[in-house]
């Protein structure tokens, strides 16, 4: 935990530490029942930030072709995926946005997704944080699964955000 | 001190995730490594005790003879934990 700390030391000085609650917006969360394929499921994860400006569009091209090469590496636990490339990729601001899907999608490999945590960091560490956060709430299984139950935006967005609340950063 | 080098397609996202978890599972076992993360072209050229990630990742890295750990479930410590008692 070392490094983080010197992280949010660096990040509160330059005022640019960003929270995994800062970054979920209503706006970037979506609720759909379905997508025709895993690439469009990732096309549709990234659309807010396209709207946005936050990614170019070779952004989602380059974690589609990732994935073509090395495989679904980018689904962190079964059902959830963290679709992401590089900064050099086309970022222009560190964001993420859910997708969860009513109808799991499937992937190469087998695999099925329903929670697509779509991530674009303008830099190596800008995230951090937020990952940290969102690796502990996938860490317990029953939070994924509350996820998965909501059927909608705001439902999504109420859900995260208690479960944020209940991290424990010992 | 053992290295471990958690390792993913472009060494940004799920390797921290992983890393992080893979920590936390060393502390629980009561045992002590040195881990970082980074992507699998330099995972190629750095040297480590043992190199982990998903299988699609680190299976590429199967030929140069490293001590290799796949990890199906990025986010399940109890997974992390079998998989790194025998070797720490």
């Amino acid at each position: 935990m070392d490094n983080l700390i010197k992280i949010v030391i660096v990040q509160s000085i330059e005022g640019g530490i960003i929270m995994l609650e800062n970054l979920l917006l209503l706006d970037r969360i979506q609720y759909l029942s379905t997508a025709d394929s895993w690439e469009h499921a990732i096309e549709l994860a990234g659309q807010p930030l396209i709207a946005d400006g936050s990614i170019e569009h070779k952004y989602i091209q380059a974690i589609i072709e990732q994935v073509h090469i090395l495989g679904p590496y980018i689904i962190l636990t079964p059902n959830v995926a963290l679709p992401h490339a590089r900064p050099e990729d086309g970022v222009n601001k560190t964001s993420i946005t859910l997708l969860a899907l009513e109808k799991p999608c499937l992937f190469p490999s087998g695999k099925t997704v329903q929670l697509l945590f779509f991530l674009a960091a303008e830099d190596s560490d800008s995230h951090l944080l937020a990952l940290q956060d969102l690796a502990e709430i996938l860490s317990n299984p029953t939070n994924i699964d509350d996820l998965i139950a909501c059927t909608n935006q705001k439902q999504l967005q109420d859900t995260i955000y208690k479960q944020i609340g209940g991290i424990n950063n010992d | 001190m053992t290295k471990i080098l958690v390792v993913c397609g472009n060494g940004l996202g799920s390797s921290f995730m992983l890393e992080l978890n893979v920590k936390k599972a060393i502390k629980e076992l009561g045992k002590s490594a040195e881990v970082s993360h980074t992507d699998l072209s330099s995972a190629k050229s750095e040297n480590a005790d043992i190199y982990l990630g998903a299988e699609d990742i680190v299976s590429q890295l199967a030929q140069t003879g490293k001590e290799i750990v796949t990890i199906q479930n990025m986010m399940s410590l109890p997974e992390i934990k079998e998989k790194l008692e025998p070797l720490l």
